[in-house]
């Protein structure tokens, strides 16, 4: 996350007619705080989460105090949500009754793909980003999508070994569909190319499949081969039938090891089916 | 019988209002710090969250005030400066609509928000209503000396 966190009034203090929540989110337990309200609020075209839980203040709550609603790509929220900063959640010492986002979508920051060799691979993570605009009048229509990403890559940063490689990991969430396109221009062949979907786990597990503390379960979209010199590999993914994810962890290699150059690998997500 | 002889007479009761000199009213109070006799006042504030705001004093004349909420809300406003919070007893301001408000000398107006709002704010005075007020307030006066000294001149008799 940004330090120290963006402050929404800032922005409305400078006369904006929305305040938007724009940070790269570095693990799952962020509780990113807004201390303004909104007519409406939607995912921001940026994020890369799918499902952020936003949680206000709400008297009418027993107990807690304490309402909530989930923000998804094609359910916006289309009411007031207000912080009650003169008021205070029910809590011992009591909290100021402000805005407060967090992930719902599962989000492993040491994620490690199975099979992952620390001697001869390197692993690229993108750290996925948190999208969010709150409109201060009713906006003419709520965006019922993200904008499309596109990640490209021309250069691999393969270990130096025999058949070392590099795992891009790339954020998901929520995704209907992706487009993996590799144009091998290398001059040789890219060994191992392999795609999978990762669907990250909250659990922990004391006989996890990958290296990491929990139970992450991956999906092979593409089985591991190797791609000749010039030629492309176009491999798509609709969640139709290859399913959702979390992330796609995509995997080459160089048979001599070392960097890759003139080979770009382009990964097209979007939130259409 | 009485003899009345040598008694003063009583007074006229409209001698005031008998008088053919031009009247002479009170000149508007003088433009100075906070006095927005002269002035329309337009600005945009910053609400702060849990605070309860005094937008016009009692001192201030006659005056509109419009105040046009720029942001979601709530802001509440009253005219006491002791109310809870969205519990109905203040009036809510409505998302880009503007809402007016007549404040008469010696009112108050007071806003309070849950978080940092934007709000527009405009004052307009009304000067004649003050000119107004002060002629009444000096005929009312100039009668009620006048019932004054006919009533103490009957309570003499």
């Amino acid at each position: 996350m940004t330090y120290p966190q963006p402050r929404t009034s800032d922005q409305i203090a400078a006369g904006a007619p929305q305040w938007r929540l724009y940070t790269k989110v570095a693990g799952q337990g962020e509780i990113y705080e807004i201390d303004n309200s909104c007519t409406a609020m939607a995912l921001g075209p940026e994020s890369d989460f799918g499902q952020i839980q936003i949680s206000y203040l709400d008297p009418s709550v027993p107990t807690s105090n304490l309402g909530a609603v989930r923000l998804t790509p094609q359910y916006p929220y289309g009411g007031r949500i207000a912080p009650r900063l003169d008021t205070s959640y029910p809590l011992s010492p009591p909290r100021k009754g402000i805005v407060l986002a967090s992930l719902f979508d599962n989000f492993n920051t040491g994620y490690l793909p199975s099979g992952f060799n620390v001697s001869k691979m390197q692993l690229f993570v993108v750290t996925p980003i948190l999208d969010i605009i709150g409109w201060q009048q009713p906006p003419p229509t709520l965006p019922q999508k993200r904008a499309d990403k596109t990640f490209e890559y021309q250069f691999h940063a393969c270990t130096v070994a025999a058949n070392g490689g590099i795992w891009y990991v790339l954020p998901a969430f929520l995704r209907r569909y992706a487009m993996f396109h590799l144009f091998n221009n290398s001059g040789a062949t890219i060994k191992n190319y392999e795609i999978r979907g990762v669907n990250f786990s909250t659990v922990s597990n004391p006989n996890p499949v990958g290296p990491g503390p929990r139970d992450d379960a991956e999906s092979v979209i593409l089985a591991a081969g190797d791609i000749a010199d010039g030629t492309v590999s176009v491999v798509e993914a609709p969640a139709s039938t290859k399913g959702m994810f979390d992330a796609y962890a995509i995997f080459l290699s160089s048979v001599a090891g070392g960097n890759i150059s003139n080979a770009p690998l382009r990964v097209y997500l979007t939130d259409d089916a | 019988m009485t003899n009345i002889r040598g008694r003063r007479p009583l007074p006229n009761p409209n001698s005031q209002t008998l008088s053919r000199a031009v009247p002479t009213f009170p000149a508007p109070s003088s433009a100075g710090p906070g006095d927005v006799f002269n002035l329309t006042e337009p600005k945009t504030f910053i609400t702060r969250p849990g605070a309860i705001v005094q937008l016009i004093s009692a001192q201030q004349p006659w005056a509109k005030v419009t105040l046009t909420l720029e942001t979601a809300g709530p802001v509440e406003v009253s005219s006491s400066s002791n109310w809870t919070f969205l519990n109905g007893q203040g009036q809510s301001l409505i998302t880009n609509v503007p809402m007016d408000f007549t404040i008469a000398k010696g009112n108050n107006l007071y806003l309070q928000a849950g978080s940092a709002e934007r709000v527009r704010f405009t004052l307009s005075p009304f000067p004649w209503l003050e000119i107004i007020t002060q002629v009444l307030r000096g005929g009312f006066s100039s009668l009620a000396t006048a019932v004054s000294a006919l009533a103490s001149a009957v309570r003499g008799k």
